[in-house]
């Protein structure tokens, strides 16, 4: 059962089978990201998407000095 | 002008005007300090010596080299026992924690994690009420939004908003508390962090990370990532690897 977001602004849960799914993925600067997609009667009724957070830049460890 | 002296190793200290007393004034310079030293002889007997030591930054020109050569070992093009290549396999060893034979200027690793766990305070504002650890929680942004360096504190402003989406975010899991690796403390919470069945029309692509125990909701970064919208799914944001190369919060 896949949730969905019907045309009309209400919610569902409805079987895979009714639907049409797509994948995808890309991996960039940002890092990468995966998608899922389901669609009914060719409408965005489910989008799922999972990313890779980036590490920060390391803080430094610089000792300053007398000078 | 009265300069201290002391005549013998052993006598009391007592004042005497410069003007009797021999002045020598010397310096000297290498990589790692520039010294200067003021004396004052009497009859021949150093009865005072000042000295004044300023520290340099370690040089790092020699880090690249070891980084090059690894800790120990030295270019197979120069002699082992050139002067670059002795002062190669010095630093290094010192770096690589070896033997001491010198003092090392660097910060304290264990202070980076102190840092992380609230244990210092240089400033005077810092009040905390109890041991436990803090909780955060992590918000999403729409990419119109201008979160960044300069937030302080978590702001609504430019915040996400949908089906499920309650303002300030979900709580991040702390299960890992912050560590070292080698020198390099790392803190990454412990699972990703996902919000479940959202609706979020408008493209995002921004997360500040927060602490939501403190009155103020101190900020501690902000993350982007690609521009998303989600519509009756999941948006998960899963971690690194909790090392010194890949942590989320490093201090190296």
């Amino acid at each position: 059962m896949i949730h969905i977001l019907k045309e009309d602004g209400t919610e569902d849960d409805v079987d895979a089978s009714v639907l049409t799914k797509t994948e995808g993925s890309v991996e960039n600067d940002h890092g990468r990201t995966t998608w899922v997609e389901y669609r009914h009667a060719g409408f965005l009724v489910h989008r799922s998407v999972t990313t890779a957070l980036r590490p920060l830049e390391p803080v430094g460890s610089a000792v300053g000095t007398f000078r | 002008m009265l300069i201290t002296i002391q005549r013998t190793p052993v006598a009391p200290f007592t004042l005497m005007n410069a003007a009797l007393l021999n002045r020598f004034d010397r310096s000297f310079e290498n990589d790692h300090e520039r010294t200067s030293v003021v004396e004052y002889a009497l009859g021949g007997r150093i009865v005072h010596r000042s000295a004044e030591v300023r520290l340099k930054e370690w040089p790092t020109f020699l880090e690249t080299a070891i980084g090059r050569t690894g800790g120990g070992l030295w270019p197979t093009d120069t002699e082992p026992g050139s002067r670059t290549s002795r002062q190669q396999r010095a630093l290094a060893h010192l770096q690589l924690g070896g033997a001491r034979f010198a003092n090392t200027q660097a910060m304290c690793s264990q202070f980076k994690v102190d840092i992380a766990n609230g244990l210092h305070a240089f400033g005077s504002s810092v009040v905390r009420a109890g041991t436990t650890k803090d909780s955060y929680k992590a918000a999403l942004y729409l990419a119109s939004a201008s979160r960044g360096a300069g937030d302080t504190v978590y702001s609504a402003t430019g915040e996400v908003s949908g089906t499920n989406y309650t303002a300030g975010g979900v709580a991040v899991t702390t299960g890992t508390a912050p560590t070292l690796d080698g020198t390099t403390m790392i803190f990454t919470p412990s699972a990703s962090i996902v919000y479940t069945t959202v609706t979020l029309a408008t493209a995002f692509d921004a997360m500040l990370l927060y602490n939501d125990t403190s009155a103020t909701k101190l900020a501690v970064a902000v993350f982007t990532f690609g521009s998303q919208t989600v519509t009756a799914g999941t948006f998960t944001l899963t971690m690194p690897a909790n090392a010194a190369a890949t942590a989320l919060v490093r201090i190296a």
